[in-house]
């Protein structure tokens, strides 16, 4: 038997309506029981604490201290005039200089490496970082964030010339 | 020389016909998609092996197959032809889902209950196709995308289609990604797939504790024959919960879940041999399961959008795609096609509440389904 | 798995609750990387999220940008969470670095498990994603 006449015969529409009817009658009461679970449970604590009368305990507020720690710290601006440099991070750094500026005055970071890297330049990674760490580069802001330029106030000199300046 | 021809004849290769070999392709295909694909690995790989098992042609009385009495694969099915395994896989899915944005809004679960109705329509066309009414049940509940709960009804409905049944609902489960996108979007606007869900509510842990048992005596005591697979489902949540059976919990949703569904798998993957799989059923069957996964995902879309025709706080309709319950993996569709539309859009928590829900409708259907027919 | 006072010290998780801190200590893998290496790379399937324990890292995005992240517990990798799943930068060492990782597998059977942390995370997620939202911009620069 095909069709609708076989729906029929196994009784097709009755079981569909009413498991239908089943599954979301189900799940609707549970619904509404959750729905009310938490006021129910809030009700019921409020009747317990009218009837044990206990005395609240208001949360103590925090002391001026502990708002003076949650505050964020500012951040200090290091200002570094003066960078002393190694001889191989001078090298390093006149390196950089050149390649950046075959970029222009802004220049992108991740090409610089790539240049770096190129060209063999010595450890080309940890010098970035340390460029980055002295303010020697400097990242640009508003639409041009991400790329970065020569910090154009921090005078760079090498160890020895700092020595002989000492 | 007898002896060495007598023993050529009996091994696989004199006795396998072109059916092992499309079987042994498919369970190839279940590793590949399980292990390159990443398409549900930990269900897709045992039962791909488990293919490869079932389709080895033996020589029959040597007590090897799965169907031959007192052969070990015999005994290890035992657990599937009695609906062993899927109640205990529920008391570890139970023991690793948190029900929390289930609770914080619990209107989401209608979407749950609407997905259902991808069953109970195939179960109808599954009846206009001339299949029996027990069968029809069986192939219906692939809709509800939940192998468990396919394979328990099967299992006690029509226990001769557990293969396909089994298969089929874990292919469409794997294949989520694929069914239901497209489907989505053809019952979505833009403007409804950009609708941001407000933050739920924080659930108290009281709440998660006493929701197991009230959940588990309301739906059970309306749906009795959904015992087994919700009093495990909601069991293994009160062990989470309660946090006082932590030792059992933790094995509940480690050990005892990743047994349970290597026996599954493997086993219901060796079912699949080639003389009882490869039939015009098997292709009916495979169809149907298909219509129903997408009419189930249909369904749920389509009850979110007319609850927002009544409700002021609108609901994303893309939430009711997650109502069929392949946990966690309609949610996460569901998240990632949201969040196609606007970055800034969160869906999966809140597409976990009716995904969730749909596990408890797909029970209680299947409950549903085997007091009517069996 | 890490000890989860490793994890308590990153801003990132500073609001977060002890349980929580734990549930991702338990799947958190301690990784080190060597200057030059890339940790992950710009439009590759993301899988794991990061969380800085020491070293820097020059994150680079395919249109130039590029910003250093040094503080510790700093947050790298969120595509690993977020459609369509694929890194928008490439994560460069700068320096001997520690990350912690965290397989996004892993990470959402947590949230499943515990919808809230999932809830939080993806809040933190989002304020990120908003922060640098200029970086993945693609106007040209001068």
């Amino acid at each position: 038997m095909y069709g609708l006449s076989a729906i029929s015969a196994a009784n097709g529409w009755l079981i569909t309506a009413a498991g239908i009817t089943i599954v979301f009658t189900g799940l609707v009461v549970l619904a509404l029981v959750l729905a009310n679970l938490e006021k129910t449970l809030t009700a019921w604590d409020r009747r317990h604490e009218m009837l044990e009368k206990r005395r609240r305990i208001p949360k103590a507020a925090p002391s001026p201290e502990e708002m003076a720690a949650e505050k964020p710290k500012a951040v200090p601006t290091p200002t570094t005039p003066v960078v002393d440099l190694s001889t191989e991070q001078m090298e390093v750094y006149a390196y950089f200089q050149w390649l950046a500026n075959r970029q222009g005055e802004t220049f992108s970071l991740p090409r610089l490496l790539e240049q770096a890297e190129k060209r063999g330049i010595r450890n080309p990674y940890t010098h970035l970082d340390l460029f980055l760490r002295l303010g020697l580069i400097q990242e640009l802001g508003g639409t041009q964030r991400g790329f970065y330029r020569w910090n154009p106030d921090v005078v760079v000199r090498s160890a020895e010339e700092a020595e002989v300046g000492s | 020389m007898e002896l060495i021809l007598d023993f050529l004849s009996n091994t696989g290769f004199a006795l396998a016909d072109y059916r092992h070999l499309i079987m042994i392709a498919v369970g190839c295909t279940f590793i590949y998609l399980g292990i390159a694909k990443h398409y549900e690995p930990l269900l897709l790989v045992p039962i791909g092996f488990g293919i490869l098992m079932g389709n080895i042609p033996v020589f029959r009385g040597l007590g090897l197959g799965i169907y031959e009495e007192g052969s070990v694969l015999h005994y290890l099915y035992f657990g599937v032809r009695q609906g062993i395994y899927p109640p205990l896989i529920f008391l570890g899915i139970g023991a690793m889902t948190d029900f929390s944005t289930m609770l914080a809004r619990p209107k989401l679960m209608l979407l749950g209950a609407a997905a259902q109705v991808g069953i109970f329509i195939t179960f109808l066309a599954a009846l206009a196709l001339g299949f029996p009414a027990n069968e029809a049940g069986s192939i219906g509940i692939i809709g509800g995308a939940d192998g468990p709960t396919a394979i328990f009804l099967s299992a006690k409905l029509a226990p001769e289609l557990v293969g396909p049944i089994a298969i089929a609902a874990y292919s469409y489960m794997a294949l989520v990604p694929v069914i239901q996108p497209p489907i989505m979007y053809l019952l979505t606007t833009k403007e409804e797939r950009l609708i941001r869900m407000s933050d739920p509510r924080p659930v108290s842990k009281r709440e998660k504790i006493i929701f197991p048992i009230v959940g588990f005596l309301l739906c059970c005591l309306l749906a009795p024959a959904a015992l087994p697979l919700l009093g495990m489902l909601f069991f293994g949540n009160l062990l989470k919960e309660c946090m006082v059976a932590d030792r059992l919990a933790q094995t509940a949703r480690t050990a005892l879940i990743d047994i349970v569904t290597i026996l599954l798998g493997v086993t219901v993957g060796a079912s699949t041999q080639a003389d009882v799989f490869l039939t015009a059923k098997s292709v009916g069957i495979f169809c149907l399961g298909a219509a129903s996964f997408m009419v189930a995902t249909a369904g749920g879309i389509l009850f979110a959008k007319l609850m927002n025709l009544f409700s002021k706080d609108k609901i994303n309709p893309l939430l009711g795609a997650a109502g069929v319950s392949a946990v966690p993996d309609s949610a996460r569709v569901v998240q990632l096609i949201g969040n196609r539309e606007d970055p800034g859009n969160y869906l999966l928590m809140h597409a976990m509440a009716p995904n969730i829900s749909g596990v408890i409708g797909s029970a209680i259907a299947a409950g549903v389904l085997w007091s009517f027919l069996l | 798995m890490i000890h989860s006072e490793e994890l308590r010290q990153s801003p990132f998780l500073a609001d977060f609750t002890e349980s929580d801190i734990a549930h991702l200590a338990q799947i958190a893998l301690p990784t080190r990387w060597r200057p030059g290496e890339a940790i992950f790379s710009a439009r590759s399937p993301a899988k794991y999220l990061y969380i800085l324990k020491s070293g820097s890292i020059l994150l680079c995005f395919p249109n130039g940008r590029s910003f250093v992240v040094r503080e510790p517990g700093q947050l790298l990798g969120w595509s690993s969470l977020v459609s369509p799943f694929h890194y928008t930068a490439t994560g460069l060492c700068l320096t001997e670095s520690t990350l912690f990782q965290f397989p996004n597998s892993e990470l959402y059977k947590l949230f499943q498990m515990d919808a809230g942390l999932g809830q939080r995370v993806m809040q933190k997620i989002a304020a990120i994603m908003q922060e640098r939202k200029p970086y993945r911009t693609r106007e040209i620069r001068a």
